[in-house]
């Protein structure tokens, strides 16, 4: 049976899924904001400028275009006037090469995207990446050099306090489902699933109603983190595993996320470019609610514009409490993966205690390693062990983290691990 | 300038249990069964437990600030070995005695490998065997309890009446299977008054999360299979597995001792031979052996292959089995 595969690990976090889904509200632009656009939205090489200071653009015009190897285009979010090419904030990397737009208040409708024969090719020309929060260009996923069997629409939503996924399936549930069709089509898979998690159960109704005139299953997963995961849903649903090292193409699966589905249909039907997709705003704060948001908004904007407060001391994360990432100042901008922002309270500052072996960390961990002698072995510096023990298998969920009694900085260790893990795994290669 | 907001690594949300937390649902498990035991013996099995405690803390305390560190009472661990320590001594034992045997379970036990998660051994254990190697006379002095089930013991307990009897006379007498034996026993140690209080708090750890199945599941089931074998094949051998899973210190082991998170293994494979082992030694101490109660001795045998076990028996990584296919 689909979908009855036990994913064994994994946590259950408290869901804190408060925003309002009831509706996608609009964000206003008003005359004069400037938009803030980095050249990397996405996995891979920065996107190259093809724009100058001082040319006025139109919402939906290229400003940038698909750089060598894995890159792809970004489109301008709003009307308005080029003011700068230079440096702004990414969320995530720091100051990179990007532009700022001043916005000139003007409502037009975007401007289309031309060409493209197939989905792949549109995917590109709209600029679309994962929306889920990888942002892996889609056109490379869409041209799989592997036969695809399975289409899977990632709806599972798995981190807490996010709902942009949710509130979009209740949307534009019709869109999604025409979309997976396409994707389907597209690389001629046999099967094609939307997975969602039982909390959604609206959403699963939703889709299952609508999914009768289409060859599509609509399955529910039990409540997990992190069950959104793209090994962890594959097995959960199918019951196949991704090999160490390789892709859910390598076993015939690809794995599209929902809001990604939405784009590429929107993309493929109005010719719509992405710069715009909707984003949670939620923790806490008074009025948390899903917004469509055009790329490049500073969060402090976006603060203000949903009338909602920053309070001193407050953490700000720009996608979910689990992977996100905490940012240092509200001038940083929203991009492409941003899923959503997050007010979090101050917590009491907790004291790191030494590793009581009760060994919960390898208990939730989904892909069956030691989170704590990776630690350790991070700790002296034995990156060859950590190698061995297969510290590049982690898909860096945080679970290890979320559970360990002693306040271990497990997950970060690890990241940090990995870093160090794959320089000497590609030296190797060279050397080679 | 604009305000700056600290920046850290996801995840951004922790879960609620702690160290502390753990320890204090530990001692929260043990409380019916330290309460029947201190309402079966009285005013001195309450000094006892509290000595035992507050000497424990103390003497935490102390090493941690001989080696300059802050200390690590906070973290209610020395507080679970306090009460677990004099769960293991007989109602009788003096006060003088107890605190040696809480010194060598703290200090000798716990503390000199590095504190918390470090010791090889267990500590409540370790401190009981010194005792018991050093004073055996005082140790295995027993005294009726005020309530108890079974009638005119000589001994402590079922088990000690046997060995006595089988040294003494050869064979020994049955006892009846009474299902009255599950709430009280016949005495021994503080902590093996009452089976069901010591069950219960074993199923409030396994509902918490805080213990798995697999050691204690392992362990009893061994000792019982072992002894129910053994007792089909010739019922002068020894009493009825009924007799051996109640009697004595196996259920406060099984559920408390053998499954203390730093000396126990760390992977479900591990845990289940792990409990097999020490359910084996404990029979295997029991009938052949010279003491009449092996429990005590097989966790501590058993914890000293707990790193092998941690070796040989790790998770499978996911999806490294098929990275052959391609």
């Amino acid at each position: 049976m689909l979908g009855q595969f036990h994913l064994k690990g994994g946590i259950h976090p408290a869901g804190n899924k408060i925003a309002d889904v009831s509706a996608v509200k609009e964000f206003q632009i008003l005359e004069g904001d400037d938009f803030f656009i980095p050249f990397i939205q996405h996995i891979g090489a920065p996107a190259v400028p093809v724009i100058n200071i001082g040319d006025y653009v139109e919402k939906g015009s290229l400003i940038a275009e698909c750089g060598k190897g894995l890159s792809t285009n970004i489109h301008s979010p709003v009307s308005g006037v080029i003011k700068d090419i230079s440096t702004v904030f990414h969320p995530a990397i720091g100051h990179i090469q990007g532009c700022i737009i001043s916005a000139d208040g003007k409502n037009d409708d975007f401007k289309k995207i031309e060409g493209g024969s197939n989905l792949a090719e549109v995917a590109l020309k709209a600029g679309i990446v994962g929306l889920g929060g990888a942002g892996f260009p889609t056109h490379i996923k869409l041209s799989p050099n592997k036969p695809v069997d399975t289409v899977i629409i990632n709806g599972a939503e798995c981190e807490p306090y996010l709902m942009c996924d949710h509130a979009l399936m209740r949307e534009k549930g019709e869109n999604i489902l025409q979309g997976a069709v396409m994707i389907k089509e597209q690389v001629k898979a046999s099967a094609c699933i939307i997975a969602v998690e039982n909390n959604k159960k609206d959403c699963i109704a939703l889709l299952k109603q609508k999914a009768k005139n289409y060859n599509i299953d609509i399955i529910g997963l039990p409540v997990k983190y992190p069950q959104g995961g793209e090994k962890q849903l594959i097995y959960s649903i199918l019951g196949r595993v991704v090999p160490s090292g390789r892709l859910p193409a390598d076993i015939g699966v690809l794995i599209q996320n929902v809001a990604t589905t939405n784009a590429l249909y929107e993309a493929a039907i109005y010719s719509k470019p992405l710069y715009e997709r909707v984003v949670t705003i939620s923790g806490d704060v008074e009025h948390p609610s899903n917004y469509r948001m055009p790329i490049g908004v500073p969060a402090e904007r976006f603060l203000e514009r949903s009338s909602n407060k920053y309070t001193k001391g407050y953490k700000v994360v720009f996608g979910g409490p689990m992977t996100g990432s905490s940012v240092a100042s509200l001038q940083i901008p929203l991009i492409k993966t941003t899923g959503g922002v997050l007010l979090l309270k101050k917590i009491k500052k907790q004291e790191v205690l030494p590793c009581i072996r009760c060994g919960k960390c390898s208990q939730v961990c989904v892909m069956g390693l030691v989170p704590r002698e990776l630690e350790q072995n991070f700790l002296v510096n034995d990156t060859l062990k950590n190698i061995d023990e297969k510290i590049m298998s982690c898909i860096e969920c945080g679970c290890c983290s979320y559970i360990c009694p002693s306040r271990r900085l497990l997950a970060e260790t690890i990241k940090a691990g990995k870093k160090r893990a794959s320089i000497y795994l590609s030296a190797k290669k060279d050397s080679k | 300038m604009k305000e700056l907001m600290n920046v850290t690594f996801a995840p951004h949300v922790r879960s609620n249990m702690t160290t502390s937390n753990i320890m204090l649902y530990v001692i929260i498990a043990l409380l019916p069964a330290a309460s029947l035991s201190i309402i079966n013996y009285g005013l001195y099995a309450f000094t006892l437990y509290g000595v035992c405690i507050l000497s424990a803390v103390i003497f935490e305390h102390i090493f941690c600030k001989i080696q300059g560190k802050k200390s690590s009472i906070t973290d209610l661990s020395s507080v679970v070995t306090g009460i677990l320590f004099t769960m293991t001594l007989p109602p009788t034992l003096p006060i003088w005695t107890a605190v040696v045997g809480v010194f060598f379970a703290i200090v000798v036990g716990k503390m000199v490998f590095g504190g918390i998660g470090q010791n090889p051994f267990n500590p409540a254990l370790t401190g009981r065997m010194i005792l018991l190697i050093s004073f055996p006379a005082l140790m295995t002095s027993f005294k009726s309890p005020v309530y108890t089930t079974i009638d005119a013991l000589s001994g402590a307990t079922i088990l000690g009446n046997v060995k006595t009897d089988l040294s003494t006379y050869g064979y020994f007498s049955h006892y009846p299977i009474n299902i009255n034996y599950l709430i009280f026993t016949s005495g021994g140690s503080l902590g093996e008054i009452s089976p069901i209080a010591l069950i219960i708090g074993g199923l409030f750890l396994l509902y918490k999360q805080i213990i798995s199945w697999h050691i204690p599941v392992a362990f009893i089931g061994t000792v019982f299979i072992f002894t129910f074998i053994l007792n089909q094949v010739d019922d002068n051998i020894t009493i009825s597995a009924y007799h051996h899973v109640l009697s004595g210190g196996l259920l406060l082991g099984a559920f408390f001792m053998a499954t203390d998170y730093s000396t126990s293994p760390m992977f479900n494979t591990g845990k289940i031979l792990f409990g097999i082992g020490c359910g084996f030694l404990t029979v295997a101490i029991r009938v052949y052996g010279g003491y009449p109660e092996g429990v005590g001795f097989a966790i501590l045998i058993m914890n000293a292959f707990v790193p092998m076990f941690d070796k040989f028996f790790r998770p499978n990584v996911f999806g490294d089995r098929d990275e052959k296919l391609f």
